[in-house]
């Protein structure tokens, strides 16, 4: 094993298939995680706050992108999912007392499994039309959370207490970050090795042509429900964590827009790669800080708009970022990164 | 049964407005398969500017109804022309995730512009009701549903008779044979979203009219697309039966069933309908069926 990518070949299928492939990658990939965990050791409240924002939202744009990026099916329904799992758990354990690890694999499956319900219409339709029944699903999820008030307490939400594992309680910011990285992590690692699979293979083959997978022995029907299962089960999970990390739920946390955003950070960061996702939600969530910080002198400058100002200003943010993305730059910030790489890599000679 | 029977009437003449807004969306996916979301956005852009030329800037109502679609028309030209077509070639998606930030720009436009409240409309359409028989009426509800329907029929015959309807038609079936003829296509681009940005802005005035220039009004082109996955993507004529249908059972889930269940039940229900449609006929109760074989 070298050090440097430049000059190494793959001389066999095994190397040809690693994702880490020289000694430098290993060290970097150490040093990232111990950065990663060790970060609450030296790091303010605001900036774990802020991490920990973005990782939940890591894990349900990566669902969102198994079934969008990688299989190809449009959904506009994530933020609802998300809903979903969160609304499980919090019953599971707030009822039954369920641990709380239990509750989070029972929220990652009831959420996967409504998923399959709303994706049965993808057995015979695609494109838009498949877009359009999950933003079915976004509505009337939305609307039963709105309404069924014994399960989910209707418009007041529902108070969540801290998650409790092994006799540890999950409470203090630093805990729930550990927690939260750890399940990004794993999401990590489970997403981009399930996608060099059998499975992965098959999902993208879908995407890139349906009729021509189906002809080569892939079951599409099942791939589809699968996809639309694995989507949903880690929104499920994603819902779940954030349900205990911010301690309350209620419907309008999981809006349509908040799934038209998760598309947008798919799009940002570059649709089938799991880099990507972290690219895209990184920035997208980086951006909305900035949104945040640059409202009050806005708000200074403008006086006469008032209260509504900043809700506006920031969906019109979003909305020119994800047009100029699509215009500009439609493979995405991965896209960019892989240029980087592939420069760093010939360097100085430019072939 | 005479609350039923008016329920019915007045979901028929609501759906008009749902028509006209879902002939938009039709006419451009006609043309260039994209669906636009952003259609609710055009409704609101042409409210508000009927607002701010009849309103502050005082003008008359005709010419303030004119300058209106004009700006509604260019609307529509501008985003093809700088919005939709760099996304000519990239999949379904980038097409889909352009309009609906372009109808997220507009909701935010419209919200700095004329806030969370409800801003007034010169009297364009006389309110007021009157009775037929036992029926109660809304005045405006019933002329908004005659020019909502004059302009069908007016592009109806635009569509079926003149060269340029002829064009449309052609393009709706086939890209390249149109192409081969000498029509240049993307020229048919920018006429359907010119047709679009019209509809667009004169359903905005007219529900504007009746309902005052509120930001909610974009809400209506979700229900337009609804309206047209029921009715089939490529059918004009099941965009303009289907938005009634839609209109009545909006009004009746309200009348009836809300009161049971609990309020916000008329807004699913269209959905709901639409996923049980689209399992059984996906595309659309009056669309073309295209069947893909191996």
């Amino acid at each position: 094993m070298h050090w440097s990518p430049c000059g190494t070949y793959n001389v066999n299928y095994t190397k040809d298939m690693a994702i880490f492939r020289t000694k430098s990658h290993w060290i970097s990939l150490t040093l990232f995680l111990v950065v990663l965990f060790t970060l609450p050791l030296y790091c303010s409240r605001y900036y774990l706050t802020l991490l920990s924002t973005i990782g939940i939202t890591i894990i349900a744009v990566q669902g969102l992108s198994i079934l969008t990026g990688y299989t190809g099916q449009i959904s506009i329904g994530q933020a609802a999912f998300v809903g979903t799992g969160a609304y499980i758990s919090v019953f599971f354990i707030q009822h039954y007392e369920f641990p709380f690890f239990f509750s989070l694999l029972l929220a990652g499956v009831g959420s996967g499994l409504i998923g399959i319900f709303f994706g049965l219409p993808a057995l015979r339709i695609k494109g838009f039309y498949l877009a359009m029944s999950t933003l079915a699903a976004q509505l009337i999820l939305g609307w039963l959370f709105l309404h069924m008030e014994g399960f989910t307490g209707g418009t007041e939400g529902l108070h969540v207490e801290h998650a409790t594992i092994f006799g540890i309680v999950i409470d203090t910011p630093q805990r729930k970050y550990w927690l939260i990285m750890f399940f990004v992590t794993l999401t990590v690692y489970i997403v981009k090795n399930m996608m060099r699979t059998r499975v992965g293979r098959a999902l993208v083959a879908i995407r890139d042509n349906d009729l021509a997978a189906e002809v080569m022995g892939i079951d599409v029907m099942r791939y589809k429900l699968l996809a639309f299962f694995l989507s949903c089960f880690f929104a499920g999970i994603a819902g779940a964590i954030y349900a205990h990390y911010i301690g309350f739920i209620n419907p309008v946390q999981f809006t349509m827009q908040s799934s038209i955003i998760y598309l947008g950070m798919l799009i940002v960061g570059g649709m089938g790669s799991v880099l990507g996702v972290i690219f895209g939600v990184t920035f997208m969530i980086l951006f909305e800080e900035f949104a945040y910080a640059i409202s009050p002198s806005l708000t200074m400058m403008f006086p006469s708009f008032g209260a509504q100002f900043f809700s506006a200003i920031s969906l019109s943010f979003y909305a020119l970022v994800i047009i100029i993305f699509l215009i500009f730059q439609p493979r995405g910030l991965n896209h960019l990164w892989n240029i980087l790489k592939r420069r760093y890599r010939l360097y100085p000679f430019s072939h | 049964m005479r609350f039923l029977i008016e329920g019915i009437v007045s979901g028929i003449l609501i759906g008009g407005v749902y028509s006209l807004v879902a002939l938009g969306i039709v006419v451009i996916y006609k043309s260039t398969k994209i669906v636009s979301f952003a259609q609710g956005g055009i409704v609101l852009m042409g409210a508000i500017i009927g607002w701010g030329l009849m309103g502050p800037l005082g003008l008359s109502v005709v010419p303030g109804i004119l300058l209106t679609l004009v700006a509604c028309v260019m609307l529509g030209m501008g985003i093809d022309r700088f919005c939709m077509r760099p996304t000519i070639g990239q999949p379904i998606l980038a097409s889909i995730m352009v309009t609906i930030a372009l109808a997220w720009l507009f909701d935010s436009i419209g919200i700095l512009i004329i806030g969370g409240g409800e801003r007034p409309y010169p009297e364009i359409i006389p309110t007021g009701t009157f009775e037929i028989g036992f029926l109660v009426i809304s005045q405006s509800l019933l002329i908004q549903f005659v020019i909502a329907v004059i302009l069908f029929v007016c592009f109806y015959l635009f569509y079926q008779r003149t060269q340029l309807g002829l064009a449309m038609r052609g393009t709706a079936e086939d890209h390249e044979v149109v192409q081969s003829l000498g029509i240049k296509v993307t020229k048919i681009f920018s006429f359907s979203w010119i047709f679009a940005g019209f509809f667009g802005g004169a359903s905005g005035i007219l529900l504007a009219s009746s309902l005052g220039a509120t930001v909610g009004l974009s809400g209506i082109g979700l229900t337009a697309i609804v309206v047209v996955l029921i009715g089939g993507m490529e059918s004009i004529t099941g965009a303009i039966i289907m938005g009634p249908v839609i209109g009545i059972l909006e009004t009746l889930t309200v009348q009836y069933l809300d009161p049971m269940i609990g309020g916000g039940l008329g807004e699913v229900v269209p959905y709901i309908i639409m996923l049980i449609v689209l399992v059984f006929k996906p595309y659309g109760l009056f669309g073309l069926e295209r069947i893909e074989r191996i």
